[in-house]
């Protein structure tokens, strides 16, 4: 792994607008889906995005995969700012990062045959190339991804493949244009678990075989532990925590990460412990603060906050927290800060 | 004290092609206070079981044979009657999605108040007053008696849920992947939930899921189950320590493991066989890799191999001693 990065995020946010109240009275309320979020993603790196649903991962990898229009912020990949590209450029720009969906039972169309499937980003944007040439292509990319013979599977539909293999078909289709950059949402959440391995090994295999750089979105802490060199623990359109697999996982620092750590490794230490860890009871999430997006649910909360929201701050290396517990000589200067705004 | 005793208990569904053999031949028997684990990969037949001790099954499925007795009463051929009084007071279900499980125009309190009142000869009072309590016992204000499904969040929903199963005090409840679709501290939260209660009140909770870490965390016993048969069955620190079956054994090695990061998962090639014409021998043959010629042609059936664990496997000593 370079140190070049190849993904930047600046401030990256993405609202909604939520409609409240009755009939006649209806306000308007916004809504963070992702909310200023900063990211770099280095060069063959893979960097794990883990949260819970609705917390904005799959909105943050749609808006660099320029699926979804950003509300503000900046993009860059490959020195160019993808926010401002216009149509013709974007696709250009999507032969060199592609995604990878949750479900490939969806994102199949199953009334084209594997070949098809796999001809249409050909066709796309190798159009100078001969059909027998794309062919060949795809036999290979078929191979690659061990169905093999080749032959025996690029004639089937969709619904004459397990998951695991129509799993596989998606990943085809992502990368036979060799991009320098993918994008896997969830790619295992739909599949048994003896299939689900074959997957992310077969993901860690490309990511050696053509030095992909990867942003692998997840819940589940034990699979982003296995794949991931650094992962961003994301929170209510927030990254609460964000450094490296080992440290994540062994030196948790963020409450929210340090419940996630502790059900994942140890259930039942959780389970005794969970009064220490995170509070129980009802949690209005729809309900916005302007302070830390977890007091809600905070074991420690404290009055400030409530109020003043904690920024990323630097714990060691590539460690970041942000936390105003982890982070008392910051606070004192944010909440200066903030009164001085009141 | 054995509260549950299912016996060869076999259920098929009609399809265009034939008959599916959803599940075949499962026997296992449940002690009072024990928390059982029924683990497998989707379409294995684990919430079939579920569904056919409660007799929930309609056509297309049928319950072709077996046995599970509660408590002394077989519950396959009890009559609709007697199976209306057992449902709810003696066997109760928590299911998977709660969201789906409550009625949307009612409000909760109402609901639980209903189905004590159906089943229990008290007056409406006392009927408030035990909801009232349930609903403090799972973790939700007594000021929320009144507020409708749509009102609360997929955890508070799921914990109405577990108040409800709890309204009669049954014997039995299952948990039919109760926190599948929850997000991970959620989840987490409800399964502490459900631990408690059937630490203090001293439940029967068969709990269904394929989370294997979580199942071997929680669970007492653990039943693992491949195409519409149990393979291995033994106490929770058997299946983690002496795993047997080859099965059980890919599913362990596929699962990520966080305090192991060096541990490479590995998959089970091949995928579940044709329930409509099962393979007459071992289920698992096709993607084994300690297949050997008798599991072609005979099915193993589920023995002890050692005090209290059963594998279903010709390998000697049901497959651990291949595995080591």
């Amino acid at each position: 792994m370079s140190n070049e990065t190849m993904v930047e995020i600046k401030h990256l946010t993405k609202e909604f607008e939520e409609k409240k109240g009755g009939l006649f009275k209806k306000k308007r309320q916004k809504v963070y889906a992702v909310n200023d979020i900063n990211l770099k993603i280095k060069k063959g790196e893979i960097l794990g995005i883990i949260g819970e649903s609705g917390c904005g991962k799959t909105t943050t990898a749609r808006m660099v995969m320029r699926l979804l229009r950003e509300s503000s912020g900046e993009i860059w990949f490959k020195g160019k700012e993808l926010c401002r590209l216009n149509d013709r450029e974007t696709k250009k720009i999507r032969k060199e990062m592609q995604i990878i969906f949750q479900d490939p039972y969806d994102t199949l169309n199953p009334g084209m045959r594997v070949l098809d499937i796999l001809m249409e980003p050909l066709n796309a944007h190798l159009s100078h190339i001969s059909f027998k040439e794309k062919v060949n292509m795809i036999k290979d990319m078929v191979e690659e991804i061990d169905l093999k013979p080749a032959d025996q599977y690029i004639y089937r539909y969709p619904h004459q493949l397990s998951g695991g293999q129509r799993q596989r078909v998606a990943i085809a289709r992502a990368i036979i244009l060799k991009p320098a950059f993918v994008a896997a949402d969830e790619p295992t959440s739909m599949l048994d678990v003896s299939v689900r391995a074959g997957i992310l090994n077969l993901l860690l295999n490309l990511r050696k075989r053509m030095g992909l750089t990867m942003m692998f979105i997840t819940h589940d802490l034990a699979t982003a532990s296995y794949m991931c060199d650094r992962i961003a623990v994301m929170y209510q359109g927030k990254i609460v925590e964000i450094g490296q697999t080992q440290k994540i996982i062994h030196n948790p620092t963020h409450p929210y990460t340090k419940a996630l750590v502790s059900v994942v490794k140890d259930l039942n230490y959780f389970i005794e412990n969970r009064e220490k860890l995170i509070r129980d009871g009802e949690v209005d999430s729809s309900q916005q603060t302007s302070g830390c997006p977890f007091s809600m649910r905070c074991p420690h909360e404290h009055e400030r906050c409530n109020h003043v929201q904690p920024v990323l701050t630097k714990l060691s290396g590539e460690h970041f927290v942000s936390c105003h517990l982890e982070n008392k000589e910051n606070f004192k200067r944010q909440e200066e800060e903030a009164v001085n705004a009141i | 004290m054995t509260i549950l005793q299912v016996e060869n208990l076999s259920t098929y569904y009609k399809t265009d092609r034939g008959e599916a053999q959803a599940v075949e031949n499962v026997s296992f028997s449940m002690k009072k206070g024990e928390m059982l684990g029924l683990i497998g990969e989707s379409g294995c037949g684990k919430t079939t079981v579920a569904q056919s001790i409660l007799r929930l099954i309609e056509y297309p499925g049928r319950i072709v044979s077996g046995k599970a007795y509660l408590d002394g009463i077989d519950l396959l051929t009890a009559k609709q009657d007697e199976l209306e009084k057992l449902r709810w007071k003696d066997i109760s279900v928590i299911p998977q999605s709660a969201m789906n499980a409550l009625n949307p125009i009612y409000t909760i309190g109402d609901q639980i108040v209903e189905s004590i009142l159906i089943h229990e000869d008290v007056s409406k009072a006392t009927a408030i007053k035990r909801t009232e309590e349930l609903l403090e016992m799972v973790g939700i204000k007594k000021n929320r008696f009144k507020n409708y499904p749509h009102e609360f969040s997929g955890g508070m929903k799921q914990r109405v849920a577990i108040a409800m199963a709890l309204s009669c005090n049954p014997k039995l409840i299952i948990s039919d992947e109760s926190t599948t679709g929850l997000d991970v501290l959620t989840q987490a939260q409800i399964i502490a939930l459900i631990k408690q209660l059937q630490k203090d009140l001293g439940l029967s909770i068969i709990l269904i899921s394929h989370d294997l870490p979580m199942v071997t965390s929680v669970c007492d016993r653990v039943a693992i189950m491949y195409a519409g048969k149990i393979v291995e069955l033994a106490n929770t620190q058997d299946i983690l320590k002496h795993c047997s079956h080859p099965y059980s054994n890919g599913l362990l090695n596929a699962t990520p493991d966080l305090s192991n990061p060096d541990k490479e998962v590995v998959s089970i090639p091949g995928s579940v066989p044709d329930l409509v014409k099962p393979p007459t021998g071992c289920r698992f043959y096709d993607r084994c890799k300690a297949r050997m010629n008798v599991c072609k042609e005979e099915s193993p059936d589920l023995k002890e191999i050692r005090p209290d664990h059963f594998s279903a496997c010709f390998l000697e000593g049901g497959g651990y001693y291949h595995v080591q």
